[in-house]
């Protein structure tokens, strides 16, 4: 196991080297330009791969267990979809309707956060009411369906010049986060990684199901109301500042899964974190080298990704949850 | 041991039993029968914590938490990727670590040997999903038997096994009331198994 | 009987068809615009009394209550919908144009459509002159080429235009360098990085997205502020007159009059060489 750890450390480390290397504007030879390119673009960028690595796997992660699906994301509770829904409202609702003034100083991060924020507020108020996992859950979708349809409304009204800047807001960025967000956005991803290593023993307890972790004295309320809170500090804030990206957070704890073969969230927990960044870090080094402009980073997230939940629900076959 | 003072048990509107009065005693083997929907299930929950009677009070000896007095074995089934037979009985731990959930010298002795009382020791690392059903249902006693309460309440223990397994199942209480002391009481529809070995036998 | 009834019907047909022919040749009086700047070109053509209505999508029930004898489209899909319904329709497809005063020129099929040709081939005929004097105005002098950098970027992803492009166009007649070079009139997208190294070689920085002031747009690209073009105050937007529907005019009698931008990039790129310094649809952002 401690193996695993240091090889993972070590990718990270030598893939954060290759990410500040690789990029559009060959470096050798420029001198102080080349320095300045690395220092301004390409080293917030390695964090911000780092960061949001390691949150979609530890957020991916609660979600699967908190409801004991393996095709759980952090997604699944609508939370990145009340992120765009706070975005589109900004970059596509407000044009449309004359309301620029007081959006202009929020900025699009903070209505992201915003619209994250009220998913939260609704999945905790159902949370009260509702004991069934499974029934947040398709509430959580549906919610995440209804924002995405308001999306779509505005996206049909607006114009062209509005609508591309949405488009590629969805594309997902990890580049586009200026030093400013960067100072907002790591103390609150690491608030809510630490709050997630926080929660090892009653997620490994709620592996049994609630009725068992209620008779070995977990307080599954309240783990399930914080699970919420990271969930939505890792992946709505990261929806915020990047825009969504998707596929890591459901293929990132099964890669953590196959590679340790353990199922305790001790070794978990802090492994799809590690992981995470390593495979983001992967990501954005593939996204910079392959051709002249970089690929958007969505597109090899589902590259990444897809086939390992593929070969996760094809071996499934008798592991399944 | 375990006192039920005046119980009335039911769920919403709907009373299943009442005015229920019984005591059971330190390395005693009881049974609680019924037909379905009679409470049996839902009289191991209230016992257990799970859920509130509608009226009385169940009382259970002995200091501390109630994880660390009352376990339960339920009908539920545990499906859970990677996890070893091992993993699942350490969870039973559970009210002894600390904050991360690490395992001591000790906690890895009673691992031992609630797996070495259900005779599945040497069954520690394979994947749960592998088990048969017995042998699952073994697993998850031993899981109950990791958490050393002196209570022990089992939903059912012998449902969908073959004759055999049910017999052994029923034995094992046996031997874990005399010789561990402790106070076990399970729901069953096996009224013959349960007229062979249950001290004491309450009808829903 | 069935003569008859051939004959009928054969009548009725060349009816129909005599109808539509004639129908194409009278002068619209009521048209349905959707797109603005069709709306700019019979504005120019002091026609405009002829919009019955301006729609951004298209509301097909209101069209044929509002009874119109022509709907001006911008693709020929919308056009084929519109005339299943019996309209009258036109394409007019200014934007596929890669020349400024290609676009312009379109002002004289319009006028056809309204019947009034003669004024629509007049006011071309102004128009690019006032474009095609200045450009040689230009031309004629041995100038540095000031090197212009357009757009700004969504998030980290810049579109620049091809080297085809009606806006390298109106830069290069201005007397300006276009900083990229790449074949073809589409957008295509360019690394963050590779943008900033540009901006490096950059004298001027045009057409930065919706920003009204240079604050709001350092404030998202903090990392453009020790640019040249910034440093040196160069930084202006096209967005200074804004319609009633609030989109900025650029795009809307900015079609249809060329040489007024013209006029504005020349005095960007080369202040000194007109009389005035007033810009029109540029403005300096600070």
């Amino acid at each position: 196991m401690r193996k695993l750890f240091i090889l993972s450390a070590l990718a990270v480390a030598v893939l954060f080297g290759l990410d500040l290397l690789v990029g559009s504007v060959r470096l050798s030879g420029l001198g102080d330009v080349a320095r300045i390119i690395v220092l301004e673009f390409r080293l917030p960028k390695a964090i911000v791969a780092v960061l949001a690595g390691a949150a979609l796997g530890a957020s991916g992660l609660q979600m699967q267990t908190l409801f004991r699906n393996p095709l759980a994301g952090p997604y699944v509770l609508g939370i990145s979809s009340g992120a765009s829904l706070g975005v589109a409202l900004f970059l596509l609702g407000a044009p449309l309707l004359g309301i620029s003034a007081a959006m202009q100083n929020i900025g699009i991060v903070g209505v992201a956060w915003i619209g994250a924020g009220l998913i939260f507020l609704l999945i905790m108020a159902v949370s009260q009411r509702i004991k069934d996992i499974l029934a947040i859950l398709i509430i959580g979708m549906m919610l995440g369906s209804v924002a995405g349809a308001v999306v779509e409304v505005l996206q049909y009204f607006s114009a062209e010049g509005a609508v591309k800047s949405f488009v590629v807001w969805t594309m997902g960025s990890l580049g586009g986060v200026t030093t400013g967000q960067l100072v907002i956005l790591t103390p609150v991803v690491l608030a809510a990684l630490a709050g997630s290593l926080v929660l090892v023993k009653p997620l490994d307890i709620l592996m049994l199901g609630e009725e068992y972790a209620r008779t070995m004295g977990v307080n599954v309320k309240l783990t399930r109301a914080l699970v919420f809170v990271n969930t939505t500090l890792l992946a709505g804030t990261l929806t915020a500042f990047c825009g969504p990206i998707g596929f890591l957070g459901l293929a990132i704890p099964h890669i953590a899964r196959i590679l340790s073969g353990e199922a305790s969230h001790r070794v978990l927990m802090p492994a799809s974190m590690i992981l995470g960044a390593a495979v983001m870090l992967g990501c954005d080094v593939l996204s910079s080298s392959v051709g002249r402009t970089p690929l958007p980073i969505n597109t090899i997230t589902a590259l990444v990704g897809i086939p390992v939940i593929i070969l996760v629900v094809v071996r499934g076959g008798r592991k399944i949850w | 041991m375990v006192t039920l003072r005046d119980l009335t048990i039911g769920y919403g509107s709907r009373m299943l039993a009442s005015n229920l009065n019984a005591t059971f005693t330190k390395g005693t083997l009881n049974a609680i029968v019924g037909r379905n929907g009679s409470g049996k299930s839902t009289l191991l929950r209230v016992t257990a914590g799970l859920a509130k009677p509608l009226a009385g009070e169940v009382l259970i000896a002995g200091d501390g938490s109630l994880e660390r007095r009352v376990s339960l074995v339920s009908t539920e089934r545990v499906r859970a990727l990677n996890l070893r037979v091992r993993d699942l009985v350490s969870l039973g731990r559970a009210p002894y670590t600390g904050w991360a959930g690490r395992l001591t010298e000790q906690d890895h002795d009673s691992i031992d040997t609630a797996l070495k009382l259900v005779g599945m020791s040497s069954f520690t690392d394979k994947y749960i999903d592998t088990l048969s059903d017995g042998e699952a249902q073994r697993v998850m006693i031993a899981r109950a038997l990791a958490q050393d309460t002196p209570v022990m309440l089992l939903d059912e223990p012998t449902a969908f096994l073959d004759y055999h397994s049910r017999r052994e199942i029923v034995e094992l209480l046996v031997n874990l009331a005399q010789e561990q002391g402790k106070t076990i009481i399970f729901s069953s529809h096996e009224l013959d198994l349960v007229e062979e070995f249950a001290d004491k036998v309450i009808k829903l | 009987m069935k003569n008859y009834l051939l004959i009928i019907l054969l009548l009725l047909v060349l009816g129909c068809r005599g109808r539509q022919a004639s129908e194409d040749e009278e002068p619209a009086e009521r048209i349905i615009c959707l797109s603005t700047s069709h709306v700019a070109f019979l504005t120019e053509l002091g026609e405009a009394d002829r919009i019955v209505d301006y729609q951004r999508t298209i509301d097909l029930e209101r069209i044929l209550s509002l009874k119109p004898d022509l709907v001006l489209v911008s693709w020929s899909e919308e056009g084929a919908r519109l005339r299943q319904m019996g309209l009258r329709c036109e394409v007019v497809e200014e934007w596929l144009e890669t020349t400024p005063l290609g676009r312009a020129e379109w002002i004289v099929r319009i006028a056809e459509f309204c019947g009034v040709r003669e004024k629509g081939e007049e006011r071309f005929a102004e128009i690019s002159r006032a474009y095609n004097e200045l450009a040689a105005q230009v031309a004629s002098r041995t100038q540095k080429r000031p090197r212009v950098m357009l757009n700004a970027p969504y998030r980290d992803v810049w579109y620049v235009p091809g080297d085809d492009n009606y806006m390298v166009r109106l830069i290069e007649d201005a007397g300006g360098e276009w900083i990229f070079s790449r074949p073809g009139s589409e957008s295509y997208p360019i690394d963050i990085e590779q943008a900033w190294l540009a901006m490096q070689e950059a004298d001027v920085w045009l057409n930065t997205n919706d920003y009204d002031s240079l604050t709001a747009l350092l404030v998202d690209n903090s990392r453009f502020k020790e640019t040249r073009p910034v440093l040196a105050g160069q930084v202006f937007n096209n967005n200074a007159r804004v319609t009633p529907q609030g989109g900025s005019d650029f795009w809307e009698s900015g079609v249809v009059r060329p040489d007024r931008i013209l006029r504005d990039l020349v005095q960007i790129l080369h202040p000194g060489n007109l009389a005035s310094d007033t810009l029109y649809y540029y403005r300096r952002l600070q």
